[in-house]
């Protein structure tokens, strides 16, 4: 067989545009490692050019860099996040398919019925890639000036404040759900297909209120048409020194940042687990991918898989409780 | 004049050699994807979105946007010469190019779509140079119950493109919004008619449908019986337009260039809907509306203006406002992301290098496009003498292989075999399949924005006459519906009377 | 029972409204939900209600109104040209891009008599080459060339 692999693997490196870049590295055998001796398939439910996707790329570059092997991402949207699992199972569990997806990983198995595979028995958490804070945002001549005054026209008129999310069981659904929950209001939710509309509504005056990635919402923070009422994150963020985090204001349990990870179907060895967490994490170290990743305000994590897989239960207990709390359902 | 000078800076940034050469791989790559039916500018892009980290970022978007214009034309090639539609906005260039082609018009065809192209570019990206930051507001102004009147005024604007029953019409709109309707709600969340089979989680897919209900229904028709073996075989007669076809194509041309510059900036099937207006838009104003859907120049010469025109002017949302417009346009958005640019406002303060650039190129590409295309239509017309019965099996092909690289699903070719057989169903019973098409594009559109309209006006349906331009929208849709009813209407009361007496 | 005057547009109708009623039974179970809050289930049934509508409207004017003849239909060409395909769908993923363009050429050849072998062969062989030099080499497309190998 490895008489074939090679073959293959240098037709593609020889053919494929894809590659092109690779093929730089391509030259350069890995010396001595056994894995990976060919191209990687990264595959994720995150369409193409999104935030998801383009952290998936920036990532997996650096990794080329570090693996000597190119790294071949592939986007399988659907299903949320289902189709993506499905079409990494569907490969041979020979370490050479990975899966990035989001807390969708967790979400889909509670939200969807009779699914044909089990997340969490099927996959193995390899590192967290990145991390994305929230933001919660009204438009520039919104009346509400603080995240107080918000909350408190909320209490006083229930249902009345519309807020846009995009993904079922999206951190940001989640985040949203949890302000409600946990703050005692309730908003009017409403539903997009991706998330840029969902700016574009606010700032037409058309919501009141959004809850999104940081970078979703920077071009109308250039563009200055939105005011920041509160971030979503551990820690406040170095841009916008100014605005609270949901802890500060009051509610730890709702102040989330959205995520992505790396899996791959169990029954991996632990030996390229652990190989391609090093590669990561030596990724999120590389400027020329910390920056640009940074610019759009996601931060590279790379965290070790013991860490993730804690972070991976923490966020279970999180979201199981929200999904029961707020009756989340399909 | 100080767009005229930043363009002039643009110029000297696209004409740099390297530029001018992504502008020319782009462009040809373009054109032979867009040929090809099936991989759309989309995947090509997707795929080739990690080569330019390798690049300059204007280099980068330089050759994506080739790649992009350079599909929309390449798709009217293989709209024309097979029917096949390779991409929403092609839809309508298969009604009357093709029957050009069976004409033996190819070559007037081919050439009045890439001259009507280059017009539409060329305009188009002036309209960009001058108003760009104007107009971008457009696209903030529509909210959902402006998206829904739009969709509205669209799918009556599809009963004009059937030229056969009304009756039929409706059920062929009615149809394609039952079958936009598969898949994962957005809304809820919840699966609809999607049978448990994951593939169809995200909906039905474009190409499978329009692929079977154009190609290969029309292929299994040709191939019937010994008659329609020469269909395709009638000789090329000329490759040049006649004055003529100039003379029909200038005007509609340029209708069909504002329509697309409109439509284009507007998010979600502007350019779809942009080809379809334009083209219903000119069978209206024409004098002899019999001659649309029997190879009428103009059935050609105003959606390929639309649809190039709107292809350039949907960049300005994501330059100025750093909306994507389309999912292409995320693509683009994630090229520029890649290289730690933030497409929006400060795009053109911070790297006018960039947005000069792009447009400049736009101009130079449209012109590339032609000088590689009309020695190419040569050739093309070459293709069509190829016997039908050879033929045949590679246009299945293709459909097949186009159909399976979208996705790499094989539902998808499965779906294909499905439609195939429903367009020729529709062939033989006289149903048209294009305001189909349109409908299971808007229709997913259409409910969407109903629902939020709805959620955002507490349920008051009063919103969609309350704000302005849903108000005028669905006045104009009104309108449209009593024009295309009262003739139909009138006919069938003189039949009714002829039956009487 | 009038005659019908037109079968074509009798045979649409009765299409649409199987459709349309398939549609009604697969939609029953979702939320119609409310006019301030539509669920999943509005849109789809209101629709299926009312192409049943246009369904039965066709089928009226098909018999009152006079139309076009009705045309023979030819199972042989339906057969292969569908099967083909099929046989695309059945291939493409496990034997790889040559068995599976070459099969299609070869059955879709089936369709029309008169093809000699020779010519269907040759066609197929020249589609083959075409398709793995330009979709799998020059664009880079995973696809499967052999029965046999990785895709990357």
């Amino acid at each position: 067989m490895p008489k074939i692999d090679r073959r293959d693997a240098l037709k593609f490196a020889l053919a494929a545009p894809v590659v092109l870049a690779a093929g730089r590295l391509g030259a350069q055998e890995s010396a001595g490692a056994a894995w990976p001796t060919r191209p990687v398939q990264v595959v994720t439910g995150f369409g193409p050019g999104g935030g998801g996707d383009i952290a998936t790329r920036v990532t997996y570059q650096a990794v080329s860099e570090v693996l000597k092997q190119p790294m071949v991402v592939e986007n399988r949207t659907g299903g949320n996040s289902l189709v993506a699992a499905q079409a990494v199972l569907s490969l041979p569990h020979d370490g050479y398919a990975f899966l990035m997806n989001g807390l969708q990983q967790l979400v889909t198995p509670l939200l969807m019925k009779d699914l044909p595979i089990n997340f969490e028995k099927d996959f193995q958490p390899v590192t967290q890639m990145v991390k994305y804070p929230e933001t919660i945002s009204v438009a520039k001549d919104s009346q509400w000036k603080t995240f107080e005054e918000l909350m408190a026209y909320a209490k006083a008129n229930p249902d009345r404040i519309r807020y846009g999310t995009s993904g079922i069981g999206g951190v940001p659904h989640i985040v949203a759900e949890a302000i409600q929950l946990y703050g005692g209001v309730k908003f009017r939710n409403i539903s997009y297909r991706v998330a840029p509309e969902i700016a574009r509504d606010v700032v037409g005056g058309q919501l009141d209120l959004a809850v999104l990635n940081v970078s979703t919402l920077t071009p109308m923070i250039q563009a200055d048409k939105v005011r920041l009422l509160a971030v979503g994150n551990d820690t406040r963020l170095e841009q916008f020194p100014d605005v609270p985090t949901l802890a500060e204001l009051g509610l730890p349990k709702a102040n989330h940042a959205d995520w992505g990870g790396i899996f791959t179907p169990a029954g991996v060895s632990a030996d390229i687990v652990q190989q391609m967490q090093a590669a990561v994490a030596k990724a999120a170290k590389m400027p020329s991918a910390y920056d640009k990743l940074a610019a759009q305000g996601t931060i590279m994590v790379g965290s070790s898989t013991a860490d993730f897989t804690a972070f991976l239960a923490n966020w279970q207990g999180i979201v199981e409780e929200v999904v029961r709390e707020a009756k989340i359902s399909l | 004049m100080d767009s005229f000078v930043s363009l002039f800076h643009g110029f000297s940034i696209a004409l740099q050699p390297a530029n001018l050469l992504y502008c020319l791989i782009g462009t040809l790559v373009g054109t032979l994807i867009g040929v090809l039916p099936g991989i759309g500018p989309l995947s090509a892009i997707a795929i080739l979105l990690p080569i330019t980290f390798y690049l300059e970022p204007v280099s980068a978007l330089i050759m994506l946007a080739g790649i992009y214009y350079g599909a929309q034309y390449g798709g009217s090639t293989s709209a024309i010469l097979l029917n096949l539609p390779g991409e929403n906005s092609s839809v309508v260039t298969c009604l009357d190019g093709h029957q050009m082609a069976r004409k033996g018009r190819a070559g007037p065809a081919l050439a009045v779509a890439a001259l009507a192209s280059l017009f539409a570019g060329v305009f188009a990206t002036l309209v960009i140079t001058l108003f760009a930051p104007p107009i971008s507001q457009l696209a903030l102004m529509f909210g959902p119950a402006e998206y829904f009147s739009l969709m509205v005024l669209g799918l009556i604007a599809a009963i004009v493109l059937a030229h056969g029953s009304v009756l039929k019409a409706l059920g062929m709109i009615v149809l394609g919004l039952l079958l936009g309707c598969v898949g994962t709600d957005v809304d809820s969340g919840a699966l609809r008619m999607a049978f448990g089979i994951p593939g169809l989680f995200d909906g039905i897919g474009f190409i499978p449908l329009a692929m079977g209900l154009f190609g290969v229904g029309e292929i299994i028709r040709n191939i019937e019986n010994g008659h329609h073996q020469s269909v395709m075989q009638t000789k090329v007669r000329d490759l040049w337009p006649s004055r003529e076809d100039f003379r029909r194509s200038w005007p509609a041309a340029t209708r069909g260039t504002f329509i697309g510059c409109i439509l284009g900036i507007l998010p979600g099937g502007g350019a779809m809907l942009s080809s379809f207006a334009a083209y219903t838009f000119e069978k209206k104003v024409s004098k002899q509306p019999e001659r649309f859907g029997k190879g009428a120049v103009e059935g050609v010469a105003a959606p390929e203006a639309a649809n190039n025109a709107g292809a350039q002017t949907s960049f300005i949302p994501l330059l100025t406002l750093g909306i994507p417009s389309n999912a292409l346009m995320a693509l683009m958005a994630g090229a520029l992301l890649i290289h730690g640019i933030q497409p929006g406002p400060r795009v053109i303060t911070n790297n006018p290098e960039i947005f000069w650039g792009l447009i400049a190129s736009m101009f130079v590409g449209n012109l590339l496009l032609v000088v590689i295309n009309l020695p190419l239509i040569g050739l093309w017309t070459q293709l069509l003498r190829v016997p039908y019965h050879l033929f045949y099996p590679m246009i299945l092909v293709f459909c097949c292989i186009g159909v399976f690289t979208v996705n790499n699903s094989v539902l998808d070719v499965m779906l294909l075999m499905v439609f195939g057989f429903f367009g020729y169903m529709f062939i033989k019973w006289h149903c048209e399949p294009a305001p189909l098409l349109l409908a299971f594009v808007l229709g997913p559109l259409m409910e969407e924005n109903l629902r939020r309209a709805m959620q955002v006006s507490y349920g008051d349906p009063a919103i969609f006459v309350t704000r302005p331009i849903s108000a005028v929208l669905l006045a104009v849709a009104a309108g449209c519906l009593v024009l295309v009813l009262l003739p139909a209407f009138r006919r069938t009361r003189e039949v009714a009377f002829q039956e009487e007496s | 029972m009038p005659p019908i005057k037109n079968l074509n547009d009798v045979m649409v109708g009765l299409v649409l409204i199987a459709i349309s009623v398939f549609a009604l039974v697969l939609a029953w179970p979702l939320k119609p939900g409310t006019l301030d809050a539509m669920g999943p289930g509005f849109f789809p049934r209101s629709l299926a209600v009312i192409e049943i509508g246009f369904g039965l409207a066709i089928i009226a004017q098909g018999m009152l109104k006079e139309g076009s003849p009705f045309e023979r239909w030819f199972p042989r060409q339906i057969f292969f040209v569908l099967a083909s395909i099929g046989f695309f769908a059945a291939t493409i993923d496990r034997l790889g891009s040559v068995v599976a363009v070459m099969g299609t050429v070869l059955v879709s050849c089936l369709a029309r008599r008169e093809t000699r072998p020779i010519e269907a062969v040759l066609v197929a062989a020249g589609m083959a080459a075409f398709v793995v030099l330009v979709f799998r080499v020059g664009l880079g497309l995973p696809l499967r060339i052999w029965p046999w190998g990785y895709v990357y």
